[in-house]
């Protein structure tokens, strides 16, 4: 008996543990499972075996097929079309038959074949897909934003020119393209010259525009044609096309954000983000740069490390011995004495390029200070002979035990509840850039966009490891489409 | 069970794919390749997982085209297109899968892993040389991910799979499965006990899993 009540309550431990990890219990009992494993190690060990294993399944490779696969399956479809109609022909009388068999068979495989002649042959372009091309080729960008004085005001705000900074792609060409297409003459040639996976993607956009409703899709056409028809149509079309770039580089979420706000808070927000985004590329160093700047401080790091240790207890000096002896010499942040920190600041500035020495002068010191460790992270990261395979860009892959040692001894109080409230990915995004420097780890310099995060934020904070372990779990209600492995992003859900 | 106009209505407004496949149930060839585009590589690999084999999989996926296809006359928006689709995929699987077990065809590794079940064959992980007292590379922990994956039931499998990569709720997969939500609930929490039975060895020793 006390053999099947043991069992029994593993099974309920273990469904309430899965349940939990889905996002699939209430609030109450989520909170109950909570409070669980704020006390129970091994009830959160469980826990984070199941989220472990539950990761591994990323391993498991995608399929892709090829176009064969599609063209054999419409193929299949014209043939099951075919049969339908032979069979619904079959109770006709005979003299109705034939006529009835011809037309609709002709008529049938018309309608099939259309799709997949144009498929194989990808010479004939059916009239509507002519006549909306610009509309359809550009959905993804029109579908951002209502009226045309919005590119107005961007322009005004951030300028004409590049914005998105040295990696993107000649404006110029992109504009030459765009006025292509809009032209009705040359239409037809620049969709000949289109390779099959651009003919491929083209459709996909073309069927998401029909999928549209006849309003949305007129609404798409009038600001395409009030932004050809505008006296400043030069501009415009430049800033689109720059906001189009620039967007591109967003995660989707943030996307969807930008573009459900109303015009004037969308341009600011996006005029904070550029403006971060310049500073962050600005003082972002090279790997050699980050080298120079690491000898520069290391002798003076490490000397200061020598008088700290002298105040040291016992546990905080074998601490120290442990975290210097591999490498992190960043630890002695807050154990820096002013008159010190002057001394490395200057030695920062000897050591950096002079264009980013500028830069980095322009900063009030508190941010030089950040800066600077936030430096040293990333050298003695993209050191370590612990890096692996699969490093991200600039040097900021993060081990997770790094990240959270970090977030322990490094991120004040009132940050971490800040941090503990959002979502995982959010949290780790910001945990990444206090760790680099480009954000501070103390209150009060979080960016305005991530107050609406803390504000929404449920549930009581854990400690990060149980985040990052069992993450809040993001589902929507029941209702909202899952989130595509793959496949083309659709359009934005109606709003009139 | 008949649908009501307001669900029909919600679906058709929420769903863009409800929308291609009303626009397919109007006989629009158009529509119905944008749905064959959007799925094709999900349902590939939900079927290649399932089965074990790639070709068997890019077969029944286009049977659950052709399904499709032959239902759309009577194709009334109840849920969201994607639950509808892998419901047919879902019977598709189950039907070719009994099939091929009848006639030995696959080997089904997978057993009814409960309480006292032996979750895999400790033989076939041993032949295999990946022994969990040391860093597996890449491909290696792919295939023992494979392995566990295998070593699941054929509901269990699919459970799994429509949670982990189709992210669906419970009450999405008992739909498509025919399972009420305590069955679904049973069924996860089992086939994630044996997930983790098998390969917490290997994760333990800390086997580089790129982020």
């Amino acid at each position: 008996m006390n053999e099947t009540h043991s069992a029994g309550d593993k099974s309920r431990q273990l469904e309430e543990i899965v349940a939990y990890l889905d996002g699939e219990l209430s609030p109450q009992e989520s909170a109950q499972v909570e409070r669980r494993l704020a006390s129970d190690e091994q009830y959160r060990r469980h826990l984070q075996g199941m989220e472990r294993a539950w990761a591994a399944l990323d391993q498991l490779p995608a399929a892709t097929v090829n176009d064969n696969f599609s063209k054999t399956t419409m193929e299949l479809v014209v043939d099951a079309a075919h049969s339908e109609v032979l069979q619904r022909t079959q109770a006709l009388p005979v003299e109705r038959r034939k006529q009835r068999l011809s037309t609709v068979l002709l008529a049938t495989a018309a309608t099939l074949l259309g799709a997949l002649a144009y498929r194989v042959q990808s010479g004939n372009p059916n009239r509507a897909l002519l006549a909306d091309l610009p509309v359809i080729e550009y959905i993804d960008i029109y579908s951002q934003f209502r009226e045309v004085d919005f590119l107005r005001q961007l322009r005004r705000e951030l300028g004409g020119g590049n914005w998105v900074g040295s990696s993107a792609e000649e404006p110029a060409d992109q504009l030459q393209q765009f006025r292509l297409i809009s032209s009705s003459q040359n239409r037809e040639e620049w969709l000949e010259s289109l390779s099959e996976d651009e003919r491929v993607t083209l459709r996909a956009k073309s069927n998401r525009f029909h999928s549209l409703s006849e309003q949305q899709q007129e609404r798409l056409r009038s600001l395409h044609q009030e932004i050809g028809s505008a006296p400043d149509a030069a501009e415009l079309q430049q800033t689109l096309l720059e906001y189009q770039q620039w967007l591109n580089g967003l995660p989707p979420s943030e996307q969807f954000e930008l573009r459900e706000k109303p015009r004037e808070d969308r341009v600011s927000q996006i005029v904070r983000m550029v403006e971060q985004q310049k500073k962050n590329e600005f003082l972002a160093l090279s790997p050699d740069e980050l080298r120079v700047v690491l000898r520069a401080v290391r002798p003076q790091l490490e000397a200061i490390r020598a008088q700290a240790v002298e105040t040291m207890s016992q546990r905080e000096r074998e601490e120290s011995d442990s975290s210097f002896g591999r490498g992190r010499i960043w630890r002695l942040n807050n154990r820096v004495p002013p008159q010190s920190r002057e001394e490395l600041l200057s030695a920062v500035h000897q050591a950096l390029p002079p264009e980013k020495r500028a830069r980095f002068e322009q900063l009030p010191p508190p941010e030089q200070w950040q800066r600077l460790f936030g430096w040293i992270r990333q050298a003695v990261r993209a050191d370590s002979s612990d890096r692996r395979d699969g490093d991200r860009r600039n040097g900021r892959w993060i081990p997770e035990q790094e990240l959270e040692e970090f977030f322990v001894e490094e991120v004040d109080a009132a940050t971490k509840e800040r941090l503990l409230a959002m979502p995982r990915d959010k949290m780790q995004e910001l945990l990444e850039k206090m760790y680099t420097g480009d954000l501070s780890s103390r209150t009060g310099n979080e960016p305005e966009n991530h107050e609406r995060e803390r504000r929404h934020g449920d549930g009581p904070p854990l400690r990060f490891q149980d985040r990052l372990d069992h993450p809040r779990p993001e589902r929507g209600p029941p209702d909202r489409p899952p989130r595509f492995r793959e496949g083309p992003p659709g359009p934005p859900p109606p709003s009139d | 069970m008949a649908i009501s106009e307001s669900t029909a209505q919600r679906f058709t407004a929420q769903d863009p794919d409800v929308r291609l496949m009303l626009q397919v149930r109007d006989d629009d060839a158009g529509a119905f390749e944008e749905l064959v585009h959007r799925y094709q590589n999900r349902l590939v690999s939900l079927l290649a997982h399932l089965a074990g084999r790639r070709d068997l999989a890019e077969d029944l996926a286009q049977d659950v085209f052709l399904r499709v296809y032959r239902a759309r006359k009577r194709y009334v928006p109840g849920s969201k297109f994607s639950t509808w689709l892998y419901t047919i995929a879902h019977n598709v699987a189950s039907n070719a899968l009994r099939g091929l077990a009848r006639r030995k065809e696959v080997h089904l590794v997978g057993t009814d892993s409960g309480a006292n079940g032996n979750p895999l064959d400790a033989a076939a992980l041993a032949a295999s040389g990946l022994m969990p007292t040391r860093q597996l590379d890449k491909a290696e922990l792919r295939e023992v991910v494979k392995l566990a994956v295998s070593a699941l039931n054929e509901r269990q499998r699919m459970a799994v799979l429509l949670n982990k990569f189709e992210h669906l709720s419970y009450e999405e997969i008992g739909e498509i499965m025919q399972l009420n939500l305590p069955a679904v609930k049973s069924l996860l929490s089992r086939a994630r006990s044996t997930l983790r039975e098998i390969l917490d060895p290997y994760l333990q020793h800390g086997s580089p899993i790129d982020v």
